[in-house]
C-alpha cells in the first residue's frame, strides 16, 4: 500500500479490504457514500455554475435604481475572481491543516500518547494512521463544506434572482420599449435589456448571497474552529494570530465584492452568515469540534489490565492450537474461532498442546520475527489475505477475504523488505539457539530445529527433515541458518535458503491437513533427502525443497517428492548450485522490488501485488507451489483434478503462450539458469517453452527436463520463466539459487526423475490449471489435489519463493510427526 | 503549598519570547503602519452625484468631537488595564480569593532564581491578550476602512466635487472617477476612512473584554448590583461613544454597527477561546495523563514461564492491540 498516496492507494487496495473490526466499514463507507456524495455535489454544482440549466427567477427593477446603477467591473477585473477565491478558500485551510495535522502527529509521537491521539485503522491491507485520518477527515469536509457553501448559494442566487449593483448598467434598459414606462409604475417587470454581454447580465442576476462571501466565510470559520481546537493554550497569541488572519482574509474577500459593486453590502453580509453557519454546523456536527474520535480511546482504556491479558492469553493460544491443530478445512478453524475468544477449552487442542510446545514455541518465534510496530505496518503485507482466501479456493481478491478477519489475530505480517526480514531471521536464529541450549532434550532440538526449519524457511525445513534421520542434523541446522546471516558454515548452503523464507505467516486458519500417511510419507521423504543430502555436500537446498514437498503431498508424498528430488536435482546442476547462492539470492531479493526480489517473498508478492506481473508462468509457478505447501483439502484439487488430468496438455499449452512471449522477449537462457527462473522454469518453463505449441509435449517435457536434461533443458525452459521473473524483478537470481540446491539433491536421488515422467502429467496439469484459471490463486486452490504431486514436482524449484506458505505446512507436517512419535 | 503549587518549567520564558513577543511585536508593527502611515492607500470610492447620504455638515476636525480620539483611545486602553491590574492585585491580597486563585494557578519556577507567581501570570496574561486584542481589532479596522473606502457623511461637504460637463447631469449617475475633490486632501483622507468605525470597534472591545473579566473574576457576594453597573456601564459608555459619531455625522449607523460587531466578535473570541474566561489554564484544562494504552497492555502483561512465552504473549498482545 502506499501511504504516500493514502487516496490513491487506496482505490486499488479495495478489493483487498481486510479491515480489523473497526474498520470495515472504513472504505466502503469512504468509497460508496463519501466519495459519491462529494462528486454528486460536485455535478450539481457545475450545471448550476457553470450551465445555463436552470435560470434565476425573474424579478423586476424600478426605473433608474441608483443602487442598480453601478459601474460593472468586468469579471476579469475583479480583485479576486471566483476561481482564485476558491483556490484559496481551499488551499489556505487545507495546508493549513496538513500542517497542523502533521505537527500534531510528529510531536504525538515524541510525546508519547496523547490522549487525543487516535488509534491507527487497518484497512484494505492499508493501515491508516491518525495523521491520515484526521487529514483526510478534516479536509474532506473542508472540500465538502465549500461545495455545500456553492451549492447552496447558488441555489439561493437562483431562487431570488435580485440584481447586482452593476446590473442597469449591463443591462442597458431599454425604458421607450413599448409597454414600458417610467412615469408612474416604476417597476418594471419586463426583460427590456438590450445590453449585449449576456453572460454579465446573467450574473448580475445572480447576486443575493454573495458567492465570495459564503466561501470565504465558510473555510474562515472552519479553520478558525480548527485552530480553536487543535492549538494549545500554551501559546496565547498563535491561536488569535492565526484566526484573526484567515477571518480577516476572508472578511477583505467580501468586502470587496462591496467595494467594487459586484454585491451589495447585504449580500456580502448574508453571505457571512450562511457560510458561516455551514462551518459551524460541519465543524461541530461533521467532525465533532476536530476532537479525536471517541471510539477508539475510550474503547482501549475501558478494557482493563487483567481483562486484556486474559483475552490475550486466550487467543494466543487459540491461534497457537489452531495453527498446529490439524483441521482439514479451513472452515473448521474459522468457526472455531468465531466461536469466540470465551471459549477456552478445545479438548483437540489440548492434547496436541502437550506435543506441540516445542512447536508453539518455533511458532512464538516466528511471531517474534513478525514486526509490529507502526512503522512495520506500513511495509507488511498480511499473508491472512492471500492464505485463507487460497484455503477457500477464492481468488485473493474474491469476496472471501472478508471471513478471514476473524482470524486476524492468527495472521502474521510478513515485511517484504528483505533486509527486514534478515534482521528478523537472525534475530529468531538467535532466539532459537537460546532456547535449545535451554531444551535438554535431542528430540526436542530436532523438533525446535525443524520449526526453526519452517520458520527460516524451506531449507531450514529441508534441514529439520534431516534432523529427522539424523538427530545430529538438527544441531546443525542453526549453525546453517547463521550461516545464513553471513557466518560460513559447511551448510551455509542451505541456510542460504532459509533467510528469505524468514517470514512464515502462521494462520489459524491452516487448512492444511496433516493426515498420519502424509507424516509418514514425510517421513519417508525425509529420509531420503537426508541421505541425498548428506551425500552431497551441497545438498543443503536440495533437503529444503524436498521438505517442503513432503508437506504438501498428503496423498501421494512418495511420487511429488521423487519428482521434486529430480526436479531439484536438475535444476540445480544446470545453474549454480556450488555457488553461494544463499547469500547472492538474499541480497538480490533485497535490493529487487518486493514482487520480485526473492522467490521467497515472490509468493505473497505475487497475490498481492504482482498477479499481473507474471500471468504465465510465474503466477503458475508460484501457484503451485503454494499450493504444495498448503496441503490444501483438495477441494480445489477436484476442480483442478479433473480439468487438469483430462486438459492437461491444454492446459499446458494455455501457460506456454504466456511463457513464450515472455521468453521470447528474455530469451537469455543464462539468466534462466543462473536466476530464479529456474523455478518458474520447472512449472511454466516446462510448458511454455517447449510446449506452447504442443501442449501434451509441453506436459510431458517439463518433468523430463528436469530429470534428464536439467541443465540444457531447464536453462531453456528457465529462461523464458526467467525472463518474466526477470522483468517482474530479482526473483530469478533468487530462484537460480534455490533451484541451484535441489539440482544436488536429484542428483542423490536420481531415482525421483523416473517418477517424474510419470507425474510429469501432473506438472503440465499445473500449467493447464493455471492456464485454465488464469488467475493465479485458481491455480493453486485447483492444483491442491490430484495435481499435488505435479505442483510439488513444479513447485520445488520455486518452493523458495513459496517457503513463507510452506512453513504453516512445514509446521503441520511436523506436528504430525510428533503425534506419530506420541503415539 | 508551596511544594504542591510549583512548576517546573524551562520552556515558558523562551516561549514568551520568542512567540508571544515575536507576535505581538508584529501587531503592532502592523498597526504603526496601517495607522500612521500611506503604506496602504485607501480604496477611491465613486459615489452618486449629490447623493444626499453624503452631504452632511462637516463636523470639524476630530480633536472636535464630543469624545476626541486621543481620550478615547486612552481610556480605552487604560481603564481595562488598570481594572484588570487592580483586579488581580486585590484577589491577589485578600486571603478569601486568594486561595481560589492559588488553586487555578501554579508558581512557575524557571531555573533557580525565577518564580513566577500566580499574580504576574495573571496580569501579564491578561494584559497581554487585551493589548493583542486591541491591536487587532485596529488592524481589523483599519484593514476594512482601506478596502472599503467608505465615504462619511461628510465627505460630498469635505470633497467638493468638481463636477464637469455630464457628469452629473442625473441624480442616479455615479461618478467613478473619486479624484475630483478640491477640498483639503487630507481632511478628504479621513472622510474615506469610514467604515467601519474606529472608534465604535474599540470601544466596544474593551467594554466588552472588561465586562468579561469582571463577570468572571468578581464573585462578590456583598453587593449583588456591583457587578451589573459596571459591567453595563462599561458597556454603555462604549455605545454612546459609538453613537455619538452617529449624531456627530462622522460615521453612517451601518459603519457603527459593523464596528460594534467587529470588537465584540474579538473581544469575545479573545476572552473565550483564549484566556478561558480568565479561568486558570490548569483548571479549566485538567491535565490529562497521558495514558499510553498501546504500550500498556504489553507492560503489564503478566509474567509468563518462560522467556518464549513471554514474548509469544507480547506479540499477541500486539497483534491483538494491532487488530482492535
Amino acid at each position: 500500500c502506499d501511504w504516500s498516496h493514502p487516496k490513491m492507494a487506496s482505490p486499488k487496495n479495495k478489493a483487498k479490504k481486510k479491515p480489523p473490526k473497526d474498520s470495515m466499514t472504513l472504505l466502503p463507507c469512504f468509497y460508496f457514500v463519501e466519495l459519491p456524495i462529494v462528486l454528486s455535489s460536485l455535478v450539481s454544482l457545475y450545471f448550476l455554475e457553470l450551465t445555463d440549466v436552470l435560470s434565476p427567477a425573474m424579478v423586476g427593477f424600478r426605473c433608474h435604481d441608483r443602487d442598480l446603477s453601478m459601474p460593472y467591473v468586468e469579471t476579469g477585473d475583479e480583485l479576486i475572481p471566483l476561481l482564485m477565491l476558491l483556490s484559496l478558500a481551499f488551499a489556505g485551510p487545507a495546508a493549513s491543516i496538513m500542517m497542523g495535522e502533521g505537527l500534531m502527529y510528529c510531536m504525538q509521537s515524541k510525546l508519547k500518547a496523547c490522549p487525543k491521539s487516535e488509534s491507527s485503522i487497518n484497512a484494505g491491507g492499508c493501515s491508516f494512521n491518525s495523521f491520515l485520518r484526521r487529514t483526510v477527515r478534516f479536509v474532506g469536509v473542508h472540500v465538502f463544506g465549500l461545495l455545500a457553501t456553492a451549492l447552496v448559494t447558488d441555489v439561493i442566487q437562483l431562487a431570488t434572482g435580485y440584481h447586482a449593483p452593476f446590473f442597469l448598467t449591463v443591462c442597458q434598459p431599454n425604458y421607450t420599449a413599448p409597454g414600458v414606462s417610467c412615469d408612474n409604475s416604476a417597476y418594471i417587470m419586463q426583460d427590456i435589456c438590450m445590453g449585449k454581454d449576456q453572460y454579465a447580465i446573467m450574473s448580475a442576476r445572480k447576486t443575493f448571497p454573495s458567492q465570495h462571501a459564503t466561501l470565504s466565510g465558510f473555510a474562515a470559520v472552519y479553520i478558525s474552529m480548527y485552530f480553536n481546537a487543535c492549538i494549545s493554550s500554551t501559546t496565547k497569541l498563535l491561536k488569535p494570530l492565526l484566526v484573526f488572519a484567515f477571518c480577516m482574509a476572508a472578511g477583505l474577500a467580501g468586502l470587496t465584492q462591496i467595494t467594487q459593486h459586484r454585491s451589495h453590502p447585504i449580500d456580502v453580509y448574508v453571505g457571512y452568515i450562511i457560510g458561516a453557519g455551514i462551518g459551524v454546523y460541519l465543524a461541530v456536527y461533521a467532525v465533532g469540534t476536530f476532537k479525536a474520535s471517541e471510539e477508539d480511546a475510550p474503547s482501549l482504556h475501558r478494557l482493563g489490565p487483567a481483562q486484556q491479558k486474559d483475552s490475550l492469553r486466550v487467543l494466543s493460544q487459540r491461534s497457537h492450537d489452531s495453527l498446529y491443530r490439524k483441521t482439514p478445512r479451513v472452515s473448521e478453524s474459522r468457526e472455531e474461532l468465531g466461536a469466540g475468544m470465551g471459549s477456552g477449552a478445545r479438548s483437540k487442542v489440548r492434547r496436541e498442546k502437550a506435543s506441540l510446545v516445542s512447536l508453539k514455541r518455533a511458532s512464538a518465534d516466528v511471531e517474534l520475527l513478525a514486526t509490529r510496530g507502526p512503522m512495520g505496518k506500513e511495509t507488511m503485507v498480511t499473508f491472512s489475505n492471500t492464505l485463507p482466501r487460497v484455503a477457500n479456493g477464492n481468488s485473493p481478491i474474491s469476496p472471501s477475504e472478508e471471513p478471514v478477519t476473524t482470524q486476524r489475530h492468527m495472521t502474521f505480517h510478513v515485511p517484504f523488505d528483505p533486509q527486514r526480514s534478515r534482521q528478523l531471521v537472525s534475530e529468531w536464529k538467535q532466539r532459537s539457539l537460546e532456547l535449545r541450549s535451554q531444551s535438554s532434550r535431542d528430540e526436542e532440538e530436532g523438533t525446535e530445529a525443524r520449526d526453526g526449519g519452517d520458520d527460516g524457511g524451506g531449507a531450514a525445513a529441508a534441514a529439520a527433515a534431516a534432523g529427522e534421520g539424523d538427530q545430529g542434523m538438527p544441531s546443525s541446522l542453526y549453525p546453517t541458518v547463521q550461516a545464513n546471516k553471513g557466518t560460513a558454515t559447511p551448510t551455509g548452503a542451505r541456510m542460504v535458503v532459509a533467510p528469505p523464507l524468514v517470514h512464515i505467516p502462521e494462520e489459524a486458519s491452516r487448512p492444511p491437513p496433516v493426515s498420519p500417511k502424509s507424516a509418514k510419507t514425510r517421513a519417508k521423504w525425509l529420509s531420503l533427502t537426508e541421505g541425498g543430502g548428506l551425500k552431497e555436500p551441497g545438498t543443503g537446498p536440495i533437503a529444503v525443497s524436498t521438505p517442503r514437498v513432503p508437506n504438501t503431498q498428503p496423498n501421494q508424498p512418495s511420487f511429488p517428492v521423487l519428482q521434486v528430488i529430480a526436479m531439484s536435482k536438475q535444476q540445480g546442476h544446470g545453474p549454480i548450485s556450488s555457488s553461494t547462492k544463499t547469500s547472492e539470492g538474499g541480497s538480490s531479493s533485497g535490493g529487487g522490488s518486493n514482487c520480485s526480489e526473492s522467490p521467497y517473498y515472490r509468493i505473497p508478492s505475487d497475490r498481492d501485488s504482482c498477479t499481473g506481473s507474471n500471468p504465465g508462468s510465474i503466477r503458475q509457478d508460484n501457484v503451485s507451489h503454494y499450493r504444495d505447501y498448503r496441503t490444501l483439502p483438495v477441494k480445489s484439487d477436484l476442480l483442478c483434478s479433473s480439468s487438469a488430468s483430462s486438459s492437461i496438455e491444454g492446459g499446458a499449452e494455455l501457460p506456454p503462450p504466456p511463457l513464450p512471449t515472455s521468453s521470447s522477449p528474455l530469451p537469455p537462457p543464462p539468466q534462466l539458469s543462473s536466476s530464479p527462473l529456474p523455478p518458474p522454469p520447472p512449472h511454466s518453463s516446462s510448458s511454455p517453452l517447449p510446449l506452447p505449441p504442443h501442449p501434451s509435449s509441453s506436459p510431458m517435457l517439463p518433468p523430463p527436463l528436469p530429470h534428464m536434461p536439467p541443465p540444457p533443458h531447464p536453462s531453456s525452459q528457465m529462461s523464458p520463466p526467467p525472463l518474466p521473473s526477470s522483468s517482474q524483478m530479482p526473483p530469478p537470481p533468487h530462484p537460480s539459487s534455490t533451484h541451484m540446491p535441489p539440482p544436488p539433491h536429484p542428483s542423490s536421488c536420481q531415482m525421483p526423475p523416473p517418477p517424474h515422467p510419470s507425474s510429469s502429467m501432473p506438472p503440465p496439469l499445473h500449467p493447464s490449471c493455471s492456464s485454465m484459471l488464469p488467475p493465479p490463486p485458481h491455480p493453486d486452490l485447483l492444483m491442491d489435489g490430484h495435481s499435488q504431486s505435479l505442483s510439488r514436482s513444479s513447485t520445488l524449484p520455486r518452493r523458495p519463493s513459496v517457503s513463507a506458505r510452506s512453513h504453516a505446512e512445514q509446521e503441520h507436517y511436523y506436528k504430525a510427526m510428533q503425534n506419530e512419535r506420541m503415539l | 503549598m508551596a511544594s504542591n503549587n510549583t512548576l517546573r518549567s524551562y520552556s515558558i520564558i523562551p516561549c514568551f519570547i520568542f512567540v508571544e513577543l515575536v507576535i505581538m511585536s508584529g501587531t503592532v508593527l502592523l498597526a504603526y503602519y496601517m495607522e500612521c502611515t500611506d503604506l496602504f492607500s485607501v480604496h477611491v470610492q465613486g459615489f452618486f452625484c449629490n447623493d444626499a447620504e453624503l452631504m452632511k455638515p462637516y463636523p470639524g476636525t476630530e480633536e472636535f468631537s464630543f469624545i476626541p480620539p486621543l481620550i478615547l483611545y486612552c481610556v480605552v486602553a487604560a481603564a481595562p488595564t488598570a481594572i484588570i491590574f487592580i483586579g488581580e492585585v486585590s484577589m491577589y491580597v485578600m486571603k478569601s480569593t486568594r486561595e481560589a486563585l492559588l488553586a487555578q494557578e501554579k508558581t512557575i519556577v524557571t531555573g533557580e532564581c525565577c518564580y513566577l507567581n500566580p499574580l504576574i501570570r495573571r496580569i501579564i496574561r491578561f494584559i497581554g491578550v487585551f493589548a493583542f486584542g486591541l491591536f487587532a481589532t485596529d488592524i481589523f479596522v483599519n484593514a476594512g476602512q482601506v478596502v472599503t473606502g467608505g465615504l462619511s457623511p461628510y465627505f460630498l461637504s469635505v470633497c467638493k466635487p468638481n463636477y464637469t460637463g455630464t457628469e452629473c447631469r442625473y441624480n442616479h449617475q455615479f461618478v467613478v472617477n473619486g479624484n475630483i475633490c478640491t477640498g483639503n486632501p487630507v481632511v478628504v483622507e479621513n472622510a474615506r476612512r469610514s467604515f467601519p468605525s474606529k472608534d465604535a470597534s474599540l470601544s466596544v472591545y474593551s467594554a466588552v473584554y472588561l465586562t468579561m473579566y469582571i463577570t468572571s473574576t468578581i464573585k462578590t457576594k456583598s453587593s449583588r448590583l456591583a457587578k451589573p453597573v459596571l459591567c453595563l456601564g462599561t458597556l454603555c459608555s462604549a455605545f454612546l461613544a459609538g453613537l455619538n459619531r452617529v449624531s456627530e455625522y462622522r460615521n453612517h449607523c451601518s459603519d457603527i454597527v459593523a464596528g460594534f460587531i467587529l470588537g465584540s466578535a474579538v473581544a469575545l473570541f479573545l476572552g473565550i477561546c483564549v484566556v478561558n474566561n480568565f479561568k486558570g489554564v490548569h483548571c479549566a484544562a485538567v491535565k490529562q495523563k497521558p495514558e499510553d494504552y498501546r504500550g500498556l497492555p504489553l507492560m503489564t502483561f503478566p509474567r509468563v514461564e518462560s522467556p518464549l512465552e513471554t514474548l509469544s504473549a507480547q506479540n499477541h498482545s500486539a497483534s491483538m492491540t494491532e487488530v482492535t
